[in-house]
């Protein structure tokens, strides 16, 4: 085995058998959640009657929306709110690093809310670029396993999202749900977490994730 | 006058702690076309002291009071529980150097805090200027990253009594 990296003092090791390991805790994130499968989105603006699982500060704001996708695909453009027909009437779309194929398997667009994996619903994880560019096999819809040491409660996930380059342990608010980390008590992603180094996270390089019996494409990054 | 006792922890409210965190996300400089172009949203903490136990006649409270290395404000933080009812009061407050109460401070509420659960948390957003914005993200945030947001967060649960913070 050997060490990819560390940060702050938490050791990335990338085990013999390839799978690759660290213990941290666990900030939340909401990227991604646009009610795909009934749960909350993770942002909207102001005329939305419902909750969101993130304040809408941390998307950012007119000139500058760097968390929702725009219809230019610029943080100066004008954030995309779901239709009739697409499954949120009214919030805003958020990404995630994964994307996932339509039905026929082709690309779907950037406005599409069914392109990322829903943090509301789909235990993921985020990782950082150590880790996405420091192993041989595909990172960004891998299989991992999280556990929560305190409790023993444990999930399947999928690497589901890039992360900044000095933060490590980052998981969906379905992930904390799954392994009993509290999330916020207004909105989901925001205020909870786990600060103590007692989440475990296991990933899979190269090896395909089945969360909930959806199968996720692995994507070069 | 309130004083410092070792007063029975039964009859206190529940210990709790606070943080100050700074949110932000990171451009993604070699992010290709179609990919994300910044990173998943994330923060940085600052820990204030631990409560700790003041009575007076009649109520106990648990107090936090202190401040933060990164923003210029003194937190005044307090659970008051009255003895006749039990019921329990949460007071946030943060002051300028000046000793004046930030906008939208002091705050009053029932105690929403429980143990466990999602409600072990409570947020308050403390609005900051775009002068100390670019201090905070010179001094606290790493090259790429820009501040998205700023909050006192306090908390009951035992990880969030038992974080082990960055110097």
């Amino acid at each position: 085995m050997k060490t990819i990296g560390t940060i702050k003092g938490n050791d990335i090791i990338e085990q013999d058998g390839g799978s690759v390991t660290f213990s941290a805790g666990a900030t939340l994130d909401g990227d991604g959640a646009n009610g795909q499968f009934g749960g909350s989105p993770c942002y909207a603006p102001s005329s939305y009657n419902g909750p969101t699982l993130d304040v809408i500060g941390n998307a950012g704001h007119p000139g500058n929306w760097f968390g929702v996708v725009t219809d230019n695909g610029e943080v100066t453009g004008t954030p995309i709110v779901q239709k009739a027909g697409d499954p949120c009437v009214g919030a805003y779309v958020s990404a995630t690093s994964l994307h996932l194929p339509g039905k026929d398997g082709k690309p779907l667009p950037a406005s599409s809310p069914y392109k990322y994996v829903d943090s509301a619903t789909v235990p993921f994880i985020v990782v950082p670029p150590m880790i996405i560019h420091g192993v041989a096999g595909i990172v960004m819809g891998c299989r991992a396993v999280v556990t929560n040491s305190k409790t023993g409660q444990t999930t399947e996930a999928v690497v589901a999202d890039g992360g900044p380059k000095n933060h490590l342990g980052e998981i969906s608010v379905a992930c904390a749900r799954a392994i009993g980390v509290p999330t916020g008590g207004t909105h989901a992603a925001n205020g909870g977490g786990a600060a103590s180094p007692t989440i475990k996270y296991q990933l899979f390089p190269g090896k395909t994730a089945v969360v909930n019996g959806v199968t996720y494409p692995l994507q070069h990054s | 006058m309130l004083r410092a006792l070792g007063a029975d922890e039964s009859s206190s409210p529940l210990p709790f702690a606070a943080e100050v965190r700074y949110h932000f996300r990171e451009q993604i400089r070699n992010a290709k076309p179609g990919e994300k172009k910044f990173s998943a949203p994330s923060f940085e903490r600052e820990a204030l002291p631990v409560s700790h136990i003041a009575v007076s006649a009649g109520s106990t409270a648990r107090i936090v009071e202190s401040s933060v290395a990164h923003l210029p404000y003194r937190f005044a933080i307090k659970i008051n529980r009255s003895g006749a009812s039990a019921s329990e009061i949460l007071e946030v407050n943060i002051l300028d150097h000046a000793g004046k109460s930030l906008v939208g401070f002091p705050q009053t509420m029932p105690n929403p805090l429980t143990k466990t659960g999602d409600t072990s948390r409570k947020e308050f957003e403390i609005r900051v200027s775009k002068s100390l914005k670019k201090k905070i993200e010179k001094t606290v945030l790493a090259k790429d990253q820009f501040l998205t947001r700023v909050e006192l967060v306090i908390g009951a649960d035992d990880d969030f009594l038992s974080a082990k913070f960055p110097k």
